[in-house]
């Protein structure tokens, strides 16, 4: 199994480069990413944009954009859908947001699944890496569906599964997350988790499990109702996917990286290969990180294996 | 002691607030004792666990039934003879059915909120997040209340003008996002001075909320980014959330303390560690002496 980022670079190395589609890279901090990313190989990059704007990003950071395949395209919606049409007719491995707002990615992808009646349900996944647990944690849907509801849930847990398949994790545990406290009526989420509950259990979300936890505490407590101190908490019994209840909050747990001791890299699943979208306030080592997990996702998506 | 709540602990000493707790769980009990070492409640043990508190010599109240306790608790409270209230051993839908009774409860003309208060790395301050129990969709005017709570109790425990992030999922309006155009009316309502000293700003997205880095990369520039004092979350769910992930995976201890009501009342959180717990005491009595906001 594939559990740490390290392993995701060593793998990516090892790769042949792959095709990738750049939406508009407009920041002198994610164009290093991908100029980096293609001096190690990962990636081969096309550039889609307005070529004014890219020309003075490359020149202040000495990047010869010229060498590259160029698409001259001012309107952003249109780049978006260019590139992500060139992913899905297979012109293109994968896609990479520049500086372009993800609403238009987003709107792209569900677009082109549309096109090929995929009936998938465009979601972000974001993966931690922690410290003292050789596995990913996916965190989901932290970027598109603002309020999801069950359909939304099911198919983004699909997503999640078949992430983790690729990465070699053949059963992963799902905990899905409510604020439920047992105070009032039962929130959306946590009526959700029940159902989800009962469908794994059917075998209806395809192979996985869906724990009966519905919140952190619920986990890590070994004493029902009580944290006895915090030395005891075992990291080992976090999920393999944290399908979170909405938006507003999977969009703060996801990016607790700022001050946890965690590393975060998202990425965005489609039928045709990895779309990344990184975070306007991402590093560049970040964004390499989300490169070298695209191209891994793309390998293994296009040799069907799920180890 | 070793514990970032060290200084909130040492201003709520001597306060004596009288702590009124139905059915005191038996782990909570050292905790009590040592909070009233302190001087920083003095406990009424009500039903339960009676030798325990006997021997030390606290005042109890023997009531038959769990409800019994309960009650009697929320009488002392109104008649003035006890100050703060401890969830104890009531399950939790009676506790807070009780005390937001309207008529035999604890609510003011204030809408309730609960507040968490911890310590994020390399902050020597704490931080608030709040609401994190019991709005799962507040209205705008659920929000002013809850930074209002909020602010009260930045003040309780020793701060002033805080810095408040109204989160939101980014930070541009999008009206199809409630919590942007919360975030951006609230934001305003400060600007217009309708907070006082406090500071508003929002929307803002939690990297650019809590980290330096993040609101520079993204070129927001504000006195709250990367430094806010209080963390205002859209809705219950996210707040809970929010903290219990700071407290499982950033090991960080957690307090908290239920505010809007005519007395602090402290819950039973479960990711509250007795370290939580007796800080939550500490809170809820320096809660108790500045922070009721009685208009």
């Amino acid at each position: 199994m594939t559990g740490n980022l390290d392993q995701i670079h060593e793998i990516a190395s090892g790769c042949s480069s792959k095709s990738l589609a750049v939406l508009a890279p407009e920041d002198a901090e994610f164009l290093l990413a991908v100029k980096e990313s293609w001096e190690k190989g990962y990636i081969t990059p096309l550039i889609i944009g307005n070529m004014d704007k890219i020309k003075r990003v490359s020149d202040s950071i000495g990047f010869n954009y010229k060498d590259f395949e160029l698409i001259e395209e001012n309107d952003r919606q249109a780049v978006s859908n260019k590139g992500m049409s060139m992913l899905f007719s297979g012109r293109v491995d994968m896609v990479s947001k520049g500086q372009i707002p993800t609403a238009y990615v987003y709107k792209s992808v569900i677009r082109e699944e549309a096109r090929i009646s995929s009936g998938m349900t465009v979601c972000v996944l974001t993966m931690w890496e922690i410290p003292g647990l050789n596995r990913f944690v996916i965190f989901t849907d932290v970027g598109v569906n603002i309020r999801p509801d069950l359909k939304a849930k099911i198919n983004t847990i699909k997503n999640a599964v078949f992430l983790l398949g690729l990465l070699g994790n053949d059963y992963p545990s799902i905990c899905a997350l409510s604020g439920y406290q047992g105070f009032g009526i039962p929130s959306q989420s946590y009526k959700d988790a029940l159902i989800l509950m009962e469908l794994a259990d059917k075998g209806e979300l395809g192979k996985c499990r869906v724990l009966k936890e519905t919140n952190l505490s619920a986990i890590f407590n070994q004493n029902p109702g009580r944290l006895e101190t915090l030395d005891s908490i075992d990291i080992s019994r976090l999920p393999d996917i944290i399908l979170v209840p909405g938006l507003d909050a999977g969009n703060i747990i996801c990016k607790l990286d700022f001050i946890l001791n965690v590393t975060r890299r998202s990425i965005v699943v489609t039928s045709r290969g990895p779309v990344i979208v990184p975070s306007r306030a991402d590093t560049k080592d970040s964004i390499i990180g989300e490169m070298a997990m695209g191209v891994v996702v793309s390998e293994r998506m296009k040799k069907g294996t799920l180890k | 002691m070793k514990t970032p709540f060290k200084g909130i602990i040492e201003k709520s000493r001597g306060m004596n607030k009288r702590l009124a707790i139905p059915m005191c769980a038996k782990e909570d009990i050292e905790i009590i004792d040592k909070a009233a070492q302190l001087g920083i409640i003095h406990p009424v043990f009500i039903g339960g666990n009676e030798p325990v508190s006997m021997k030390a010599g606290y005042d109890y109240i023997n009531t038959g039934s769990k409800e019994g306790a309960a009650s009697k608790a929320l009488e002392l409270l109104r008649s003035n003879r006890a100050d703060i209230l401890m969830q104890g051993g009531i399950e939790v839908n009676s506790f807070m059915n009780a005390i937001l009774d309207s008529k035999t409860g604890l609510k003011s003309s204030f809408h309730s909120s609960h507040a968490c208060v911890l310590f994020l790395p390399g902050r020597k301050t704490p931080v608030i997040i709040t609401d994190t129990f019991i709005h799962e969709h507040p209205s705008l005017i659920e929000k002013q209340m809850i930074i209002e709570s909020a602010i009260r109790l930045w003040q309780a425990i020793g701060f002033k003008k805080p810095r408040i992030a109204a989160l939101a999922v980014l930070e541009y309006v999008n009206p199809r996002i409630h919590s942007t155009v919360d975030s951006a009316v609230l934001s305003k309502m400060s600007e217009r001075g309708q907070f006082k000293d406090a500071l508003v700003e929002g929307p803002l997205d939690i990297d650019c909320a809590i980290s330096k880095t993040a609101a520079k990369r993204k070129g927001v520039k504000n006195p709250v980014a990367g430094n806010a004092d209080i963390y205002l979350v859209h809705d219950a769910e996210s707040g809970y959330l929010f903290a219990e992930h700071l407290v499982f995976i950033g090991r960080l201890t957690c307090s908290g303390v239920l505010l809007g009501l005519a007395n602090p009342v402290i819950l039973n959180m479960p990711f509250f560690t007795s370290e939580g717990r007796m800080a939550s005491l500490a809170i809820a009595a320096l809660v108790a002496e500045n922070g009721i906001i009685n208009e």
